[in-house]
């Protein structure tokens, strides 16, 4: 099983690559916003989702599509690892 | 965290900013200085926002002071208070009270599904009261409780529901009231669909002052917002029969698609306000009109709304399908948003104007704008983000198509705009051949507009580029820069509110400043509100329109009287009379006809003895749309004449008159049914709307295909028009406008004929509008009195009977221009000493008329 740290990276280099091409990577941190930053949309959510889904074998909810539960890395990070349990 | 530092730097630099008191009070001042903008300029006061910025302000100040621990609780009684301003007890206690059972029942220990089945259950039965269906206990349930208690609950009890079942954070009983009874929202029916989640997630999330500053600068962002619309409104808008040609079709698209500051500038002030409180809310829209994608678009405007969407349809739709697939779910996903858009569109409009409009442009904008957005989700799901430009560089390429884009968006959605905000689908089609049978050389005109206007846009992102900010406050204000343009800000619109000051920049500038410190309607709504009377229609089913507001309040049932049961109808060029012997409520008054199907007493058909009959032939003015049959202008002047009588004679005055009638309908009336009575005097009513009344006439003949054979001249200004039945009303209207004035003039000069081959006495009565308090125009008064002198009528004109009194005295309702008691009997004072005079020294049959234009009074 992924340990926190390594599903945060694999979050961060997915969204660098997926949602923010160009950018220095250490501009995204932990405790980035990215729903209510504006990085991630209900398209690039979904994208995200499916990503964590089919990486890390877990399974999400309609109602887990909100900063809740995918607001930064280390948000995003900490629900996979209790789904992961 | 930036923003504290941000605080905190500008602590550094200057020392009055260190002490946190000092920062607090800065705010205060602020608020005091927006809160007087929007007094002085009159802003939202129709729905009680005066009411209610005492209560911000004082709240504030309370609610900042208070420990952090009591602050929700001062939060909930400023709110509760607005209620209070608003709807005073015991509108008030309803309001709360039913707030309060909804909120219960989502508590009560019972399954979730049993919980919402009940909050469905009681919605409905409200629904029912609210749609009049069932009568309410309480005579202000339906059109004034339940638009503001729709407001607050019509889509939050669905977050509430929603969230209660899947929220992991535990809500207190602070937490519920307030989400509910926001305090705001008693003053803004339309209101942003505020999320729990980020309702609690926001509080007091940032350091507070900052976050009272955010909110103040809001405020004032809202108010300059809603006073740049009433600019629009009031200076840019043409009224509906000037839309002709490419440039005037141009302006009133733009113009539509413009008032939407009326939306941005109220949600700006209601999101602002709650910031005050601490609730630390995002943006509602941002820079909206320069959204580069459709999907940018749908991102930009109106975000809570989207946020709702996404929630509640998207994110459950596409979890569901996405078993067929990514892409097909999204479109589908997207495509089920729309359609729930579009139905909710209405449903919120039912809570708050209590109908459910179904219209195809409103199917026509939700569904191609679904269309569009979904195709873009594909694209951009398909076509992951890159960088067009490396960071930090420039390049002309990618400025110019980013500015073509931006430019293309707003062509589209202005146009999209327009369709949305049509009467009906063949009014916008006809707007748009308007447009394209315009001269090459304004097509060519428009393009290199279009061209000078990309050019603009790379200049811009060029000026961004070398780091210029192209917004007073800049993306993220730091609190002092925020601050001083918020006071310096409320210090200019504030002295340029001021008579004396406008003044000092001309006479058209203080012009323009009065005109922005009134609500009046605007040309083009007092002549859609005029129409929407004789046409059943009104244009008010946007919040945009000005019409919106004064509408709200309006029964379900008031009816122009032509849309009702009280009048039978006939396929001929008279259309409909009055039912005869009829007693109903009709605007919330009794209305009794007569034996004659006339909205007065009964008289005998044949003259009595001693008597001085009069004809009396007019419109809905002249009928009294909304007063008993015994309070008409001319009821009270005939009741006064008799009464005075020296001699004995009595007089009558026999009231012809039916709402929406135009002087052809008078015409045909003289023709068919006033001999019979055998009056002395006929007496027609003349407003300064004839010609407008008359094209609605010919409008409704043609579009019924009434057989007009019996008048050649109507056949033929229809026939030399070229309108046809197919057309849409304004199309038709446009191209029988010209010919309206030979119809009135032909009317009246038929009503001569007839009364000369009679023998009768002839009076045309000038009445003013409700809206011509300061006078009638002189130029069109001119007009009619030419036309009624050549015909051989005495002229009375009651110009000036409303002298001094204010809209609000002498007219029906707020929704309803029509004349009020007081109206009637303003009229019937001046009336009495005209006649008095008139009927003495009336003229015999044998005598030769004496035309004179004749001020009464």
């Amino acid at each position: 099983m992924p340990d926190k740290s390594t599903i945060r990276t694999a979050v961060k280099e997915f969204i660098l690559e997926k949602f923010l091409p160009g950018e220095d990577p250490d501009s995204l941190t932990d405790d980035t916003p990215l729903i209510s930053g504006g990085i991630l949309d209900s398209i690039s959510t979904v994208t995200l989702v499916a990503f964590l889904e089919d990486r890390f074998g877990v399974q999400f909810q309609a109602h887990e599509m909100s900063a809740d539960y995918l607001d930064s890395p280390e948000t995003i990070a900490n629900t996979v690892e209790e789904k992961l349990g | 965290m930036q923003a504290r530092v941000s605080a905190d730097a500008d602590a550094v630099r200057i020392p009055f900013l260190r002490s946190h008191y000092a920062r607090l009070a800065l705010v205060a001042v602020q608020l005091g200085l927006v809160l007087l903008v929007a007094r002085l300029f009159n802003l939202e006061q129709s729905v009680g926002f005066n009411r209610i910025a005492p209560i911000i302000f004082v709240g504030f100040i309370v609610h900042a002071l208070a420990p952090l621990a009591y602050r929700k609780q001062v939060f909930l009684v400023a709110s509760l208070a607005a209620i209070e301003a608003i709807f005073p007890f015991p509108n008030s206690l309803v309001l709360v009270g039913i707030g309060l059972a909804l909120i219960g029942t989502c508590h009560l220990p019972l399954p979730h599904t049993v919980r919402v089945v009940m909050v469905v259950v009681m919605a409905s039965l409200l629904a029912l009261f609210r749609a009049e269906v069932l009568p309410a206990p309480i005579d202000s349930l339906s059109s004034v409780i339940l638009p503001i208690l729709g407001a607050m609950f019509m889509f939050r009890i669905v977050i509430y529901l929603y969230d209660l079942r899947h929220m992991k954070k535990k809500l207190t009983v602070w937490d519920s009231l307030s989400y509910f009874f926001l305090l705001p929202n008693v003053c803004f029916p339309l209101f942003p669909v505020v999320d729990l989640q980020a309702f609690l997630r926001t509080h007091y999330d940032k350091e507070d002052v900052l976050i009272y500053q955010k909110g103040v600068l809001w405020i004032f962002r809202g108010f300059t917002h809603l006073i740049m619309y009433r600019l629009v409104y009031h200076y840019f808008m043409p009224s509906p029969d000037e839309v002709v040609g490419l440039f005037k079709v141009l302006q009133y698209m733009l113009a539509t698609y413009l008032l939407y500051l009326r939306i941005s500038g109220q949600f700006h002030v209601i999101v602002g306000i709650l910031c005050l409180f601490g609730y630390n809310l995002p943006e509602t829209h941002h820079l909206y009109y320069l959204a580069s994608s459709f999907n940018d678009y749908w991102r930009r405007i109106n975000i809570y709304w989207k946020d709702f969407m996404m929630k509640i349809f998207f994110y459950p739709s596409f979890m569901k399908l996405r078993k067929i697939g990514t892409t097909p779910a999204l479109v589908i996903a997207t495509l089920v948003v729309f359609a729930g858009t579009w139905i909710l569109h209405s449903y919120q409009w039912f809570w708050l104007q209590g109908s459910f409009p179904i219209t195809w442009p409103d199917a026509l904008f939700w569904g191609i704008l679904g269309v569009l957005v979904a195709a873009n989700s594909v694209w951009e799901s398909k076509r992951p983000k890159k960088r067009a430009v490396p960071s930090g560089e420039w390049s002309l390429p990618h400025a110019t198509r980013y500015s073509l884009r931006v430019l293309g968006m707003f062509v589209l959605i202005t146009t999209l705009w327009t369709l949305w905000s049509s009467e009906s689908v063949s009014d916008f089609v006809g707007l748009i051949v308007t447009a394209t049978q315009d001269s090459v050389a304004n097509w060519a005109l428009f393009i290199l507009i279009l061209a000078a206007l990309v050019a603009v846009g790379v200049l811009a992102q060029y000026l961004i580029h070398r780091g210029w900010e192209l917004t007073v406050t800049g993306s993220a204000p730091s609190f002092a820069r925020s601050a001083a343009y918020t006071l310096v800000g409320a210090v200019v619109v504030l002295g340029f509110g001021q008579p004396d000051v406008s003044k000092q920049l001309g006479e058209q500038t203080a012009t323009i400043a009065a005109t922005l410190k009134s609500e009046q309607l605007n040309e083009r709504d007092e002549e859609l509100l005029a129409r929407g009377y004789y046409e059943g229609l009104l244009a008010a089913d946007k919040y945009t329109s000005g019409l919106a507001t004064i509408q709200t309040g309006k029964p379900k049932n008031w009816d122009a009287i032509m849309h009702t049961d009280a009048v039978e109808h006939f396929d001929n060029v008279l259309q409909y009379r009055l039912v005869s012997n009829m007693d109903r409520v009709y605007k919330d008054e009794r209305f009794v006809t007569n034996q004659w199907g006339m909205h007065d007493i009964d008289y005998p058909q044949s003259k009595p003895a001693d008597t001085r009959r009069v004809a009396f032939m007019g419109a809905s003015y002249e009928m009294g749309a909304g007063v008993p049959r015994e309070s008409t202008f001319d009821a009270l002047a005939e009741g006064r004449l008799n009464a005075e009588s020296a001699d004995g004679t009595q007089v009558e005055i026999l009231n012809f008159s039916v709402g929406g009638y135009s002087l052809l309908h008078n015409a045909v009336l003289m023709e068919r049914h006033v001999p019979s009575f055998d009056p002395d005097v006929i007496m027609v009513a003349v407003h300064s709307s004839e010609f407008r009344r008359m094209t609605t006439h010919l409008v409704n003949m043609v579009e019924k295909q009434i057989d007009t054979s019996g008048y050649p001249e109507v056949t033929r200004v229809i026939r030399e028009s070229g309108v046809t039945s197919r057309m849409s009303r304004n199309q038709m209207r446009q191209r029988l406008d010209p010919y309206a004035n030979e119809i009135v003039a032909w009317s009246l000069a038929r009503i001569a004929t007839l009364a000369e081959a009679s023998g009768l006495g002839l009076i045309a009565l000038y009445v003013p509008l409700t809206e011509e308090i300061e006078g009638v125009d002189p130029d069109q008064f001119q007009t009619y009195a030419s036309m009624v002198n050549t015909h051989g009528y005495d002229l009375i004109n009651l110009d000036g009977a409303f002298a001094g009194h204010s809209p609000q005295d002498i007219q029906l309702a707020p929704w309803d221009k029509h004349l009020g008691t007081r109206g009637h009997e303003l009229l019937a004072d001046k009336l009495y000493s005209a006649l008095k005079q008139a009927l003495i020294d009336a003229r015999k049959p044998t005598e030769s008329h004496n035309t004179s234009l004749t001020n009464a009074g």
